[in-house]
């Protein structure tokens, strides 16, 4: 039986050892090389997750670079916002988007959730820090390491096919060409009765805070943006805490909200998503504010740090 | 007497956990269609982890004393032992007492020999399991609960998918099981023969599930009369034992009909007796097969996909569409769906899984032998490459599918 422990234990330290090469060696050459460089033109970036994705079109506005990326919750963001902004020194202004569903706790779900964990965590663990992965670990230590392991694969093929350009993967506008409003309104259940109390996603307020505070340290003008949505979309119901979270947390940033509209339904794609002929609108709006100086000169703009734009057709 | 108290006692307990609800939710079905009420609720019971299995290992100690096989015992520990022995309690192999018992007594020794068998047969069965099967559980369940939006391909390539779960989920426990008795000195029977190289459904069902495929035809088929007797009794034998077969993996039509399905596939071997026409190890003497038994192999491969379907849908209606999708046109379209990169991954390591299994195809398990052929460093090159897969490939943990029964 001692021979077999002896011979376990050796082959165990074995493939211990082999794994420790197969995650620590990918992950620190891809840390070195991982390249997250953006067209030299744009000075101005803008982050969020789909419905900042899905309305500004980079190819209207100058100067412009739409970084976004579906169901992207700021855990993510601020780890792609350290890289671009370190490996991009022209950008001058960053816009992230902070609008109702990111003060809700769904968002706890989009940050150490499976499906979205094992899809942005295999692009972003070469570059967390030790409190970042804290983090993930002590709320889904089960999920998280198995997605350490789809990380690991991942990362390991990206190592052997020297592929470190991220450019593809760091997100980018989209342009959705339906318009399925009324029929959503059309079976939209009106009886459903919503909770009146809402619970908020601490850790995306607290990664918001530190994408803030980490633009600023850069030198950086940082922006927070709220996109359309359509009036009857459920998360809009927790207006209220949202309007006290921005005032309570984040009243020393500048606000622009575009949420108060008049597009009509053909211009959404569905009740929280432009669809491209809203985006058009949008960000044709978009780049006459920063033509207009939304930038150079906010006191001409902004009461009490918010903006509030008016959009119509 | 104290037999028929036994099997009541086992079987009241099975049927009251498993198919109470099952027989009330029918019968209420009934009432209706003749145009009356049943106002019986039915009952919110959690079903014992592995009482399918347990039952079948309790009531075969009971008939094999009542047949003078084996000897009452009255040591009331290792009797508990052989009913509940951890590695194989809750997904089997299902034991019988005549041959696990008497294990129980014998004083083991460290055998450094079969404890190394067992760490192998274990690093298999997690690669099976981990690798294979909640891989491909992934990707049937993509197909399964969205059916309706895929082409026919798509719904073939589901249906391949979970052909391959449900035996690297269920071949993957059983090696773990067995290869964990192996540690301690026990040993259990082998419970898959490499069941998807058969050459017939008839051997496909001497080498699938072989603790309960024994289990029925010596407790169910033989007693029934088994192949004696007329053509009709011989049908009707085989219909019993398929659907007795298949209720006793869920109280859902959806298991009745499979195991139906099964007996159609299996009647014209019967009839024609050539349903032991393949008793060997295919291509015995070759390390390919050749073109007749490959075709072979391959139909009752697609005879067991089109099964599988009945036994993986949430009903028979179901289960009928998702077929009459893949009998359409759009079979023979490209299939659409997401990740299709991260499929051909896990298909590449599904052939790795046959080959290695098709080498070892002789043996209890695929790498029982095939890395003893090899030197020590070759050897260890295997299990460490089969590590780092396991740990590569881990995806979102899936329970294991025979746990529900």
């Amino acid at each position: 039986m001692v021979s077999f422990i002896r011979k376990f234990s050796v082959f165990a330290f074995i493939s211990i050892a082999i794994l420790a090469i197969i995650i620590v060696v990918p992950f620190s050459i891809i840390k070195q090389k991982a390249r997250f460089e953006i067209s030299d033109s744009a000075n101005i970036v803008m982050f969020g997750h789909s419905h900042t994705e899905c309305a500004y079109d980079d190819e209207i506005i100058p100067n412009f670079k739409n970084l976004a990326s579906s169901g992207e919750s700021y855990f993510y963001t601020f780890q792609k916002i350290k890289k671009t902004l370190s490996q991009n020194p022209e950008i001058e202004t960053v816009f992230v988007e902070f609008t109702n569903n990111q003060i809700d706790k769904v968002m706890d779900e989009w940050t150490w959730g499976y499906d979205k964990m094992s899809f942005y965590l295999p692009v972003y663990l070469p570059f967390l820090e030790y409190q970042d992965v804290e983090i993930l670990n002590d709320n889904n230590a089960s999920t998280f390491r198995s997605t350490i392991s789809v990380a690991s694969r991942k990362n390991l093929f990206r190592f052997l096919k020297s592929d470190y350009d991220y450019s593809d993967e760091i997100g980018g506008f989209t342009s959705l060409n339906v318009s399925a409003v009324d029929r959503i309104l059309d079976t939209m259940d009106t009886n459903i009765q919503h909770n009146k109390t809402y619970s908020t996603s601490n850790v995306n307020l607290h990664y918001l805070r530190k994408i803030i505070d980490y633009c600023r340290s850069e030198g950086k003008d940082v922006f927070l943006v709220r996109t359309p949505q359509h009036k009857k979309y459920k998360m809009l119901k927790n207006e209220e805490q949202f309007l006290s979270v921005r005032n309570s947390q984040f009243s020393d940033i500048d606000f622009i909200d575009f949420n108060n509209n008049n597009l009509p339904n053909t211009y959404y794609a569905d009740l929280e998503h432009l669809n491209g002929k809203g985006a058009t609108v949008l960000s044709k709006k978009f780049k006459q504010l920063l033509e207009g100086g939304l930038i150079s000169s906010k006191e001409k703009f902004f009461i009490d740090r918010t903006f509030h734009y008016l959009i119509s057709e | 007497m104290f037999l028929w108290i036994s099997i009541f006692t086992n079987l009241g307990f099975l049927g009251f956990f498993k198919y109470f609800n099952f027989f009330l939710e029918n019968l209420q079905s009934a009432y209706t269609f003749f145009g009356s009420e049943l106002n019986i609720s039915s009952l919110h019971i959690i079903l014992p982890v592995g009482i399918s299995f347990y039952t079948f290992q309790t009531l075969s100690y009971t008939i094999d004393i009542y047949k003078g096989k084996l000897e009452p015992t009255k040591d009331i520990i290792a009797f508990s032992a052989f009913v509940s022995f951890f590695p194989q309690l809750v997904a089997g192999p299902i034991e019988r007492a005549t041959s696990l018992l008497p294990q129980f007594f014998q004083k083991r020794q460290f055998d450094y020999n079969q404890a190394v068998n067992g760490m192998r047969q274990i690093l298999w069965g997690f690669f099976k399991k981990i690798v294979i099967a909640d891989n491909c559980a992934m990707f049937a369940n993509q197909f399964f609960n969205n059916s309706s939006e895929f082409s026919g391909s798509s719904l073939f390539l589901g249906a391949v998918f979970f052909t391959f779960q449900i035996y690297c989920d269920f071949s993957g426990y059983s090696d773990i099981a067995i290869g964990t008795s192996r540690l301690f000195g026990f040993d259990l029977k082998q419970n898959f023969a490499f069941p998807y190289f058969s050459r017939d459904i008839a051997e496909f069902w001497r080498r699938w599930h072989i603790s309960l495929s024994t289990w029925f035809r010596d407790y169910l088929y033989i007693p029934l009369g088994g192949s004696r007797g007329g053509k009709w009794m011989k049908i009707r034998n085989t219909f019993i034992i398929f659907i007795v077969s298949g209720f006793w993996h869920g109280a859902n039509w959806t298991f009745i009909v499979w195991g139906a399905l099964n007996a159609i596939y299996f009647l014209p071997l019967l009839i024609t007796k050539r349903n032991r026409t393949h008793l060997g190890t295919v291509a015995e003497n070759s390390v390919l097969p050749s073109f007749k038994e490959f075709i072979n192999m391959a139909f009752t491969f697609l005879l067991s996909v089109i099964a599988w379907v009945f036994f993986r849908a949430k009903n028979v209606e179901h289960a009928i569409s998702y077929l009459k999708t893949i009998f359409s046109n759009s079979l023979f379209s490209i299939p659409e769906f997401e990740n299709k990169r991260y499929a051909l991954e896990i298909i590449v390591l599904v052939i790795f899984m046959l080959i290695i299994e098709w080498l070892g195809r002789r043996d209890q398990y695929g790498i029982e032998k095939l890395a003893l052929r090899c030197n020590r460093k070759v050897r260890l090159s295997i299990y460490l490459v089969l590590v780092c897969l396991i740990y590569l490939y881990l995806g979102k943990e899936q329970e294991f599918i025979y746990f529900q029964f």
